[in-house]
């Protein structure tokens, strides 16, 4: 099987509200399983078996800056909220129909470095709950026309999955509404998982969300949206993940 | 006696079906005994007990969202995995080692000047088996 190798820096790290691509310099993502080991006395070899999975993110070499929406100020609001907030990482790139690895992480230290070099802060997020598979529906960008060209997965599947949203920036006014929907045959679409409408007044609650949904998810899925008000811009990402 | 060494790029590497060989950039098997100390009174000397076989393990790898994909899925499974390694390569009749494993750690790292590149780290359970390619 032929590597189709990408640069590094095609990465993405989307933290609640804010891309911090453009701060960091590095994305490093560890997944690890717990294990359980059974040393019968008969058989002579070690029996493993396996239990809970834990994640831990370092984002490297972020450069800190100060201000309303900065990497410092969302993350320190981040260390004082109990609940932890949705990211989302694309080692990839984004793009539609991009891997990414969603799900909700937690901050629990708040540190920064001043020495002959850029300011930095050492960002190292841990998740919580299930890490999800997901694949991109919507990049993160300035809104375009609804609905999204739908993402085709081959397949009808059965374990329900999760719906990441991601809003970087709404301009002031403007409503944005969207919901991810799934079809049989690409054609009729119905309502799958609806995220709540974000503000520039709630966007510092509503800047992430996860919807979770049980059951069946049909075979093709796009995101449909509502953009309210007068010269109304928002930039933002959703991605799907099918749960196994 | 002139030994014939053998490149180290030569291996093979299959992990739960999936072959890694051309992603890898560095692969190890760590197979140990565990050892009971026995130290006698009157003896001068520890004696050592072989126990039970234990292993580990590990291949870094580049990485490209296929096989990231199928490395996630493997370490969030509920099954053991099966894996072979082959140090010298696949052509008879050179050796390979083979058992099944439990996914303990996946890797990715996304550095800004180099290749997107990863890691796993399986943990052997039950017995490892040694055999040939035919």
């Amino acid at each position: 099987m032929t590597i189709s190798a990408i640069h590094g820096t095609k990465g993405r790290f989307y933290f609640h509200g804010l891309d911090m691509s453009p701060y960091v310099e590095s994305i490093d993502f560890s997944l690890d399983r717990s294990r359980a080991e059974h040393k019968p006395l008969a058989g002579g070899y070690v029996n493993i078996a396996l239990g809970i999975s834990s994640l831990t993110i370092t984002l490297g070499g972020a450069a800190m800056t100060q201000g309303e929406g900065s990497i410092e100020e969302q993350m320190w609001e981040a260390m004082q909220n109990d609940e932890g907030h949705c990211f989302s990482y694309l080692p990839f790139g984004d793009y539609r129909t991009a891997l990414a690895f969603c799900g909700i992480s937690k901050y629990a230290n708040h540190s920064m470095t001043a020495g002959d070099d850029v300011l930095r802060m050492p960002v190292g997020v841990v998740g919580s709950h299930q890490v999800d598979k997901c694949k991109v529906i919507v990049p993160l960008g300035i809104t375009g026309i609804s609905p999204s060209i739908y993402v085709d997965e081959g397949a009808l599947s059965s374990k329900g999955g999760a719906a990441y949203l991601h809003v970087t920036s709404i301009s002031s006014g403007a409503a944005l509404a969207v919901a991810v929907r799934d079809s049989y045959d690409h054609l009729t679409f119905s309502d799958l998982a609806v995220f709540g409408e974000v503000t520039q007044d709630n966007i510092s609650e509503l800047g992430s969300q996860r919807v979770l949904v049980e059951g069946d998810i049909n075979r093709y899925l796009r995101a449909e949206w509502v953009l309210t008000g007068e010269d109304a811009e928002a930039s933002w990402f959703v991605s799907f993940g099918r749960r196994q | 006696m002139a030994i014939t060494a053998t490149h180290g790029t030569k291996a093979v590497l299959m992990v739960g079906g999936q072959n890694l060989t051309s992603y890898l950039t560095n692969t190890d098997l760590a197979l140990t005994r565990e050892l009971a100390h026995l130290k006698l009174f009157g003896e001068k000397h520890e004696q050592i007990l072989l126990g039970i076989v234990a292993g580990t393990l590990r291949a870094a790898m580049a990485m490209d969202s296929t096989i990231a994909s199928n490395l996630f899925d493997m370490l969030m499974g509920d099954s053991l995995i099966a894996w072979e390694l082959g140090p010298f390569g696949a052509t008879a009749p050179n050796i390979k080692f083979s058992g099944n494993l439990g996914l303990s750690n996946f890797t990715l790292t996304n550095p800004n000047n180099d290749a997107v590149n990863g890691s796993i780290e399986g943990a052997i359970s039950g017995t490892v088996t040694k055999g040939v390619y035919s």
